[in-house]
């Protein structure tokens, strides 16, 4: 596994971001992500980094790791620039790399995507940093209730999302396990004819397949054993509180969000 | 084929924070044609150092002498060649099926190592009928059988090329009485029979008892202590610090002499030469 990749990882500690209800979090990265797509403006672009930034900072995560992290972002994010810098082909011409001309409107534009694309990461990745799995996954399903009426079942995709989290570690060691096993019994992933190397996919899939399955039938019968019949009539043992905090971190939302549109004409 | 371990080390991923060292310079050397077992606790390094005997991981330091293959730190390109002749039943081996038939299955591997396919066809019978299944369960799926035949299934999976060393992690786990003592059967005629080395790696002290005849202690990734089952059991101090503890047998004897306060030592008696032993020592104590 590569060590470096943090996004998705979960880093316990006792910080104000990490104490606040996930579905102000939730909310705040959504309607952040919506805000970041409208900005215009370098004075919008300043906002949206400096309460990115704050954010970050009081997370409590040493900011090289999130920078560290991001690693296998970076590379895209790089790409994103060059690109834009090659493609756009307004304003005046600068000056030419190998012939090819560069605008002045190209680097305004690459700039402008490449942090976009920085933001929306940094945010979302905080939010995984600072919220365990469980978490998320309860507040999307208290978000998403008003659905329901609709009958589309909340809870019962709340509880996919739990259940195929929790069992990712699971599957991993088994995946190691079964591929050790098979390779003892002479398979080789890494060389060898094409065919044979399919095979060798098939030889290391269906057992997992297999052993999935029945692992879902026994947590079936385990969940029915403790009297589970879906969500009615079920209380939670993690109950979401709103706080003072929520309440202060969303009013300095909405104060970032005025100064932002204020700007951004 | 003599298995030599030289002050071998095995670190997890190394020079990270998660790095941790599950074997600490192991020395240790199990004889050809020779039944050993490896005993120790949860966490003490045994699945470690078996994934060391077919090449699955290669000690960070030190090294293995495997016949004549070498496994140390840097690749070496024979791994297909030793694993043909070591063969290694993991824990729960029925984990791995995944052919449309039984035989198919059983003939995975021979294909793998490039052997005559045909030939190892002709060998089957033979294979099932060591591993007690019957002939016709060839052409099944392997997904309907029971638990037990799809063990003994994987078993002969393994035991069709024909390795001259067998590793098995706790082969019994999760099986029936029953199960359990025709899988230790199956093993023991191995060894007798065709004098394959073993290496089993078990919780149950009974078995290393009855079946080994060197037993290696490991404790915190350090070999604690090796010798024979009943030199390594006569130290029930030792083992028990090291949290494993003595066979029923053994527990009885040494319930019986603190009860009666009698001193019958245990040096590979059968049932009978014991209770004979125990009901003269008692005769005698009767007399006093």
């Amino acid at each position: 596994m590569n060590q470096s990749f943090i996004i998705g990882q979960y880093v316990p500690s006792d910080s104000l971001i990490h104490r606040l209800d996930p579905r102000t979090k939730i909310v705040i990265v959504f309607f952040y992500v919506i805000v970041t797509f409208s900005a215009e403006t370098w004075a919008s672009y300043l906002i949206l980094f400096s309460f990115a930034g704050l954010a970050a900072l009081s997370s409590k995560i040493h900011p090289l790791f999130i920078l560290k992290g991001l690693k296998p972002i970076w590379f895209i994010i790089i790409l994103t620039f060059i690109l834009h810098l090659f493609i756009q082909r307004q304003g005046n011409e600068l000056f030419s790399i190998a012939g090819y001309p560069i605008y002045d409107q190209a680097i305004i534009q690459a700039t402008i995507i490449s942090s976009r694309l920085f933001l929306l990461i940094l945010m979302t990745t905080l939010l995984t940093l600072t919220t365990t799995p469980i978490s998320i996954t309860d507040a999307v399903e208290t978000i998403l209730k008003p659905l329901k009426k609709i009958k589309v079942p909340v809870h019962e995709m709340a509880l996919m999302m739990s259940i195929s989290l929790r069992f990712i570690p699971t599957l991993l060691d088994e995946t190691d396990k079964i591929s050790k096993a098979q390779a003892s019994r002479g398979i080789d992933f890494r060389t060898g004819k094409w065919r044979d190397r399919i095979k060798a996919i098939f030889a290391l899939l269906i057992p997992l397949f297999m052993s999935s399955f029945k692992r879902a039938e026994e947590l079936a019968t385990a969940m029915e054993a403790r009297g589970y019949r879906g969500d009615i009539g079920r209380t939670k043992f993690r109950e979401l509180k709103f706080t003072n905090l929520d309440v202060q971190v969303f009013i300095l939302f909405l104060l970032m969000a005025a100064a932002f549109f204020y700007f951004n004409n | 084929m003599e298995i030599e371990f030289k002050n071998v080390s095995y670190t997890y991923q190394p020079n990270s924070p998660f790095s941790f060292q599950a074997l600490k310079e192991v020395s240790l050397t199990i004889p050809t044609g020779s039944f050993s077992a490896i005993v120790g606790h949860t966490g003490s390094g045994k699945s470690t150092l078996l994934q060391h005997l077919n090449g699955l991981l290669r000690p960070t330091e030190g090294q293995i002498q495997i016949g004549e293959y070498t496994l140390a730190e840097k690749k070496s390109n024979q791994i297909k060649e030793l694993r043909k002749e070591v063969g290694v039943v993991f824990q729960y081996p029925e984990h791995q099926l995944f052919e449309e038939t039984v035989e198919k299955d059983i003939l995975f591997g021979p294909h793998n190592f490039g052997m005559e396919v045909e030939k190892a066809k002709e060998r089957l019978p033979a294979i099932l009928e060591e591993v007690g299944l019957s002939e016709d369960i060839l052409d099944r799926s392997p997904f309907e059988l029971s638990g037990g035949q799809m063990r003994r299934v994987a078993i002969a999976g393994v035991l069709i090329t024909d390795p001259k060393v067998l590793v098995l992690d706790e082969p019994t786990a999760g099986l029936d009485p029953k199960g359990r003592q025709q899988v230790m059967a199956l093993v023991e005629a191995l060894h007798k029979q065709k004098g394959i080395t073993v290496v089993l790696v078990t919780h149950h002290m009974e078995d290393v008892l009855r079946y080994a005849e060197n037993v290696f202690v490991l404790s915190q990734g350090m070999l604690a202590m090796e010798g024979t089952p009943t030199n390594v059991f006569s130290k029930r101090k030792e083992l028990r610090a090291l949290g494993l503890d003595l066979p029923v047998e053994m527990q009885f004897l040494e319930k019986l002499n603190e009860t009666l306060g009698l001193t019958i030592h245990y040096h590979g008696q059968t049932a009978e030469e014991l209770g004979q032993e125990i009901a003269m020592a008692l005769e005698l104590g009767g007399n006093q």
